[in-house]
């Protein structure tokens, strides 16, 4: 509840006052020549998605989820000065209705910056987003912001990004650019170990606790916990970020380079001690033997306590984007120094990783328009790992066509990890009314191995329906 | 009177006399010129080259309107610039909201494709885009891509049919047939005012040889001395369909900023 305003309210309320200062000051030049001083730009959407769930495999599933948010998005443009002054208010209202249905209402100040801007050069400090690299709905080079798992991947990227602090310098030259980001405190992705559908365990503990097992087993998993270490959780310097791109245009290609010093914002468990690693067992593979295996080790204290770990990653990458004929090219790459991983007896180790991608999309005659993008993950100095192959593979699809001059739209969304031979397919329908009002009807089809990333949610195929209001 | 200014007087006459003759001379060209018979690549070359501006700004309003008469309004911005014999493009869409703050940003280059940009607001960043699949509908509406560009003369081969009129303007007929396939359509048929240039109509034939759409202007002002067409309808005579674009706001010559029509305008807009 309330969970950003909490804690980053400081860092709030100086914007807060920095706003209404300018926007009072701004009022005062509005007096004199009203058109001259302010250009106030405003939009907005309310929108509600409402999942059911297509079977009902256990009672702790959530049938049916509620995610509807209000967004208020506000430029304010000084023509008296080179500043831009942003300010986007989200307000959510989300349910989880099952066994123990859960409401949540939160009011967040998604993002809230000023953006000085000369032409060489501009400066935008304060609550932000930013987008790098080049594929679609992919991260490979995508890593200034968190993401919020909360849903799993029900979002998109964009939507799932959480905007934190940071200042943002851009350099303009004649054929280059270069941008450069500091964020000095550290802001984890959002995700969710036990207690709903999308969490990592689902319903483990909940299932221990009713189930029929001893009270000294029950206890034993009801102590399980996942920390945030301090050191993480703090608003420190110490965990400063940051990053810089330079990017041009040769021969018609868009090119970057990058070079990036941030945590890996994914939290990877920690073992305390080495029985930590047979809870982790435990917890990815949740069966009897497992468990037993568990209770016998007799763990107490720090070892049903894991930690969540971020480890510091240096990325160094590339990407381009150019048109080929009637196709659009685009591709990443990256090498990532001290990627953590979980080896198969679940003790934690960091590796030298490289992540390339490439995609490819064209509009046929008939206007259809199809994505495809191919992703190669590489680990170096291989070693026997939890649910990470040497070298793994993954591809992505979108497919999607309109229909009454776009009013209504097909589109199916599809991804497979072919190394693992888990995929996930989301169909779906909009129909668009006016330019306002739309409403989208799709699904979410979940396959895999239950220690794969979608296969982990294969009992939890939904349907949804979403009603969208923009103004 | 010293020398000095004597070669001023003079040199000021004889400017003047120069001034005359050249626009004697240019009238003199302009009446061989049109009483002799303009061959059709000639006409399409005038109206190709017609001035109309260095730059300049549009408000453009845009209503899709079906066979049922159902309409579908939207609104846009669009600032172009001329450099040299290039022209760049940047449209900002500014209504309904599902497409407010869509831009897109379009380079012409010498003998090659046009660069083309598109900045999604879902997307968070700018988009190269493709602009050689001029098949495609220009945003669902009649036009496509390549009805938004500008076709160079000598990309088709032309011929002058007839003398017509058009509404009050007496026009040329040109019949304008695409050469190596560079085109969707398999020719053109186009109005072109006698007096002004501007193309008032054009009928479009499909690869069949079948009229399949229509673009007429249906009103057309003298602005800052630009000819301008105020209000254009493109029909699709397939299915009944038509574009109609009014043009709210104009202006002319305002020394629109280079930086508009870059990527970082693109996005940060």
């Amino acid at each position: 509840m309330m969970r950003y305003l909490a804690s980053d309210i400081f860092k709030k309320i100086s914007i807060y006052i920095l706003t209404v200062s300018l926007v009072i000051s701004g009022k005062i030049i509005e007096g004199e020549d009203r058109k001259e001083s302010i250009e106030w730009e405003k939009r907005g959407e309310v929108f509600m998605r409402v999942y059911q769930d297509t079977i009902e495999d256990s009672r702790y599933e959530t049938n049916q989820e509620i995610d509807s948010r209000f967004k208020w998005k506000n430029k304010f443009k000084f023509r008296s000065f080179p500043i831009i002054l942003g300010i986007n208010l989200e307000a959510r209202y989300q349910a989880l209705v099952g066994e123990d249905t859960e409401k949540d209402l939160d009011l967040l100040l998604k993002e809230a910056y000023l953006k000085f801007t000369k032409p060489s050069y501009s400066l935008k400090i304060g609550r932000q987003t930013v987008t790098w690299g080049k594929l679609d709905d992919i991260i490979v080079l995508d890593r200034v912001n968190p993401q919020e798992y909360k849903w799993f991947i029900l979002w998109d990227k964009q939507e799932r990004k959480i905007p934190v602090f940071m200042a943002k310098y851009d350099y303009y030259g004649n054929n280059y650019q270069i941008e450069t980001v500091i964020v000095p405190f550290f802001k984890p992705s959002y995700v969710r170990f036990f207690g709903s559908d999308w969490a990592v365990f689902g319903h483990l503990k909940e299932v221990i606790e009713d189930g029929s097992y001893s009270q000294s087993i029950k206890n034993i998993i009801k102590s399980i916990k996942v920390h945030e270490k301090d050191r993480f959780s703090e608003q420190v310097l110490e965990n400063m970020q940051g990053g810089i791109r330079v990017k041009g245009t040769f021969k018609g290609i868009d090119w970057s380079i990058y070079y990036m010093y941030f945590y890996n914002d994914t939290p990877t468990l920690r073992e305390r001690t080495s029985k930590g690693n047979t809870v982790k067992k435990f917890l990815y593979i949740p069966t009897n033997s497992n468990l037993s295996q568990l209770v016998a080790q007799n763990p107490s204290g720090d070892d049903l306590i894991l930690d969540r770990e971020y480890s510091r990653l240096h990325i160094i990458g590339v990407d381009f984007e150019t048109v080929a004929g009637n196709y659009g090219l685009r591709g990443e790459l990256g090498f990532f120094y001290n990627k953590p991983f979980l080896r198969e007896n679940f003790s934690y180790i960091e590796k030298n990783t490289l992540c390339a991608g490439i995609g490819i999309d064209h509009t046929t005659s008939g206007n259809l328009y199809w994505n495809l993008q191919f992703i190669e993950d590489i680990v170096f100095s291989y070693e026997n790992l939890f649910s990470q192959e040497e070298y793994s593979h993954q591809i992505t699809s979108t497919f999607s066509k309109d229909f009454l001059r776009g009013k209504l739209t097909f589109g199916v969304d599809s991804s497979y990890r072919i190394s693992y031979h888990d995929w996930m397919v989301n169909p779906n329908f909009t129909y668009n009314f006016n330019g306002r009002l739309s409403i989208l009807v799709g699904g979410f089809i979940f396959e895999g191995a239950s220690t794969t990333l979608f296969g982990r949610y294969a009992k939890k195929d939904v349907i949804y329906f979403q009603t969208t209001y923009k103004f | 009177m010293d020398n000095k200014s004597s070669y001023a007087s003079w040199g000021k006459i004889s400017m003047a006399v120069l001034k005359i003759t050249l626009i004697w001379l240019v009238c003199l060209w302009g009446v061989l010129l049109y009483g002799e018979d303009l061959t059709g690549r000639e006409i399409m070359e005038e109206a190709f080259n017609r001035y109309d501006g260095d730059d300049a700004y549009f408000k453009m309003e845009m209503k899709l309107v079906d066979k049922k008469g159902n309409e579908r309004k939207r609104l846009l911005e669009i600032y172009t610039k001329d450099y040299g014999n290039l022209i760049k493009t940047f449209i900002k869409f500014i209504f309904p909201p599902d497409i407010e703050g869509v831009s897109f940003l379009s380079w012409e280059n010498q003998d090659k494709e046009d660069t083309q940009y598109l900045y999604l607001p879902a997307l968070g960043r700018v988009r190269r885009i493709v602009s050689t699949q001029k098949n495609l509908r220009f945003v669902n509406t009649d036009f496509t891509y390549e009805d938004m560009q500008r076709r160079r003369p000598e990309q088709d081969t032309h011929t002058l049919l007839r003398e017509s009129s058009y509404k009050d303007y007496n026009c040329f007929v040109v019949e304008s047939i695409p050469k190596k396939g560079s085109s969707q359509y398999s020719k053109r048929i186009s109005w072109v005012g006698k007096d002004n240039f501007v193309i008032l109509k054009i009928e479009f034939y499909n690869k069949k040889g079948k009229k399949i759409k229509e673009y007429r202007i249906k009103e057309l002002k003298k602005i800052a001395g630009i000819w301008t067409p105020t209000e254009v309808i493109m029909e699709d005579l397939i299915d009944g369909h038509r574009t109609l674009m009014k043009t709210l706001k104009v202006k002319y010559n305002q020394g629109v900023d280079d930086a508009i029509f870059s990527i970082r305008h693109l996005q940060e807009d």
